[in-house]
């Protein structure tokens, strides 16, 4: 299936490996980390929603684990300046400054995972780096361009305040394949578990659980592109995932009504050609995940709210209740479109 | 001696006459009109005579003012004459009575004041009045007036409102009735399989994607929802009728998955009208 020496069948065994490792490290994240993998297996960036302490860092590192290769971490700040991304300035043991390569390019161009954390705190200027960063995989210093092939970006975003906060601009968050939302823990033995169990105490250990290199980064790149050739979507589904679409940009055309709502206002853009796309190849991952050959609408419905949500835009009058509104609306949509169409 | 004259001269001064706070009645005297034989439009004259001291005289706006006293009397007019030791007044009343028979009535007595503060009372006095024809006296239809015009009043508005009314009285009894579902609105049990158990025995022979659509629009119907493939089980917590032929289902649901999104397209109809007549069938509590 793919040019890697690692066959199609190993992978699939690896990548249920590695989840199955991953679910044991952290606890009641079950949907997160598939839908982690999933991006994994897309080559797409991520955009991490969650409260603090639930345990998105440790995820990240332990999926960074599973994958293997370099790991670039920064935090944003407002006072972050876009070349603090690449150049590490400092005074050195003889006194004279010195200018090296800073977060992203100390690991050189092998860099698999950059983890921004807490992305708006940063400055527009930043995101502008980021975003070029994550759409062409490059970066220009030191008078010379620099590739990423294997890099994914990894995001989380502080939800909490919104003093000296820069919200994401409609086109970096449409560059963002997933947004996955990293919820407390549901079931209460996962919870105090996760307090009174000394495995978790410690973050190192814990991630040291997670055999190194499961997924080998090199070779993602080429399974991404041998699961998006191999898996097939029919022309049914493709009506589905249009109709699915056209109701989440019109959902008063597809007589979607979500109570107290004005369905006419609702939706003021979202849902672009990008946003199809990541869609259809995340819908691919899914059924590949699944050991399927043909994506399924139970594909299409796992991963579409994690696509699609943070790229819809509502009305204005809407925008407060997103976190309610999106949802009911995504619900709204598959309950309503039918499959397979007429 | 000398304390003396202050005393005197207080019981000298105590001795003076006061003002005059009330007089005796001046005298009056009436000549009042004979007190019968009156009939309507008389005028009755009375003439009385007020004695008056030196230098008092009666207030003339305190006098009577001819006017209508009553509804059956009129004061037409009132004269005075100075007379050696007083005034004599003469009211001229009239008398508009109608008597059906002969009554008694009373003129009423009137208060004066006179100029030094006193007041006195004009007596009023009794006549009797008598009808003036025989009640008896046969009516005939030419002394009553003639009916006035009458108009005829037109029906048909009202007629028109009286339908109106009762059809809208109707109409809101109907909506009524279709809001809180009562009697012929009552909602029957949506049946989506028996419909598309009927619809698909229709379907030509060749359309066996159409019978399948078909039947999947009656699961979305049933469920109250889009349901596929990966919602059977739920489907089946809430519907547990169809738990006898959960395989089945879970067989047409993978059928269907292959036929539309699977790579083979595999379009055969296997199990799908049958599947849908026993849907039907337990739908309707048959099975």
């Amino acid at each position: 299936m793919t040019n890697d020496p690692i066959r199609s069948a190993d992978w699939l065994g690896r990548l249920q490996e590695a989840e199955a490792q991953l679910n044991g490290v952290i606890l009641g994240q079950a949907r997160a980390i598939r839908l982690l993998l999933l991006s994994v297996l897309t080559r797409g960036h991520v955009l991490l929603a969650g409260d603090v302490g639930t345990g998105k860092t440790t995820l990240l590192r332990a999926v960074a684990r599973a994958i293997g290769g370099p790991y670039a971490r920064i935090e944003g700040t407002v006072d972050l300046l876009p070349t603090d991304l690449i150049y590490d300035a400092h005074i050195d043991d003889s006194g004279r400054p010195r200018i090296e390569p800073g977060a992203v390019l100390s690991h050189g161009e092998d860099l698999s995972i950059f983890f921004f954390n807490e992305i708006n705190r940063a400055r527009p200027q930043v995101h502008a780096l980021l975003l070029r960063l994550m759409a062409e995989r490059s970066l220009t210093a030191f008078r010379r361009e620099y590739r990423f092939p294997h890099l994914q970006v990894f995001a989380d975003r502080n939800q909490i305040e919104r003093d000296e906060t820069f919200e994401l601009p409609a086109a970096a968050r449409d560059r963002f394949m997933l947004e996955i939302p990293i919820p407390l823990p549901e079931r209460r033995e996962d919870r105090i578990a996760l307090a009174f169990d000394t495995r978790f105490h410690d973050t190192d250990s814990l991630i040291a659980a997670v055999a190194e290199g499961l997924l080998p980064y090199r070779g993602l790149d080429g399974l991404a592109r041998a699961i998006q050739q191999d898996v097939h979507a029919s022309p049914a589904l493709q009506r589905y995932v249009y109709d699915l679409c056209a109701a989440l940009r019109d959902p008063a055309g597809a007589g979607i009504g979500i109570e107290g709502v004005d369905a006419e206002r609702l939706v003021r853009g979202g849902v672009s050609p990008r946003g199809m796309q990541a869609l259809v190849r995340v819908a691919r991952a899914s059924a590949w995940a699944e050991g399927r050959d043909a994506v399924l609408p139970q594909d299409v419905r796992t991963v579409f709210q994690p696509v699609m949500a943070h790229r819809t835009f509502l009305g204005p009058a809407y925008e407060p209740r997103r976190d309610a509104l999106v949802p009911a609306l995504i619900r709204a949509a598959f309950d309503k479109i039918p499959v397979p169409s007429e | 001696m000398r304390r003396a004259a202050p005393t005197i001269a207080l019981i000298g001064l105590l001795a003076l006459p006061g003002p005059v706070a009330a007089q005796a009645e001046p005298g009056i005297r009436a000549e009042n009109p004979h007190g019968y034989g009156w009939w309507l439009g008389d005028v009755l004259v009375q003439r009385i005579r007020v004695g008056l001291p030196e230098g008092v005289a009666i207030d003339p706006a305190s006098l009577p003012k001819p006017r209508a006293v009553d509804y059956w009397l009129d004061l037409r007019e009132v004269t005075s004459r100075e007379i050696p030791d007083g005034i004599e007044l003469t009211l001229r009343w009239q008398n508009f009575y109608s008597a059906l028979e002969p009554q008694a009535r009373e003129v009423p007595s009137a208060p004066i004041r006179l100029t030094d503060g006193t007041e006195a009372h004009l007596p009023g006095f009794r006549f009797v009045t008598s009808p003036i024809r025989p009640l008896a006296a046969p009516s005939t239809p030419d002394q009553l007036l003639p009916d006035p015009v009458y108009h005829l009043i037109d029906p048909n508005p009202n007629r028109i409102g009286l339908a109106a009314s009762g059809l809208a009285a109707l109409v809101s009894f109907l909506a009524l009735a279709w809001h809180q579902a009562w009697g012929p609105f009552r909602r029957r049990a949506d049946r989506p399989f028996t419909r598309a158990a009927r619809l698909i025995a229709r379907l030509p022979g060749a359309d066996a994607t159409g019978r399948r659509r078909q039947l999947h629009r009656a699961f979305d119907a049933a469920f109250g929802r889009v349901l596929i493939g990966a919602d059977l089980p739920q489907f089946l917590r809430a519907r547990p009728e169809f738990q006898p032929v959960a395989e089945r289902l879970g067989a047409f649901f993978a059928q269907s998955d292959a036929a539309f999104f699977g790579r083979a397209q595999d379009l055969s109809d296997g199990d799908v009208a049958p599947l849908a007549r026993d849907l039907a069938r337990i739908e309707r509590g048959r099975r």
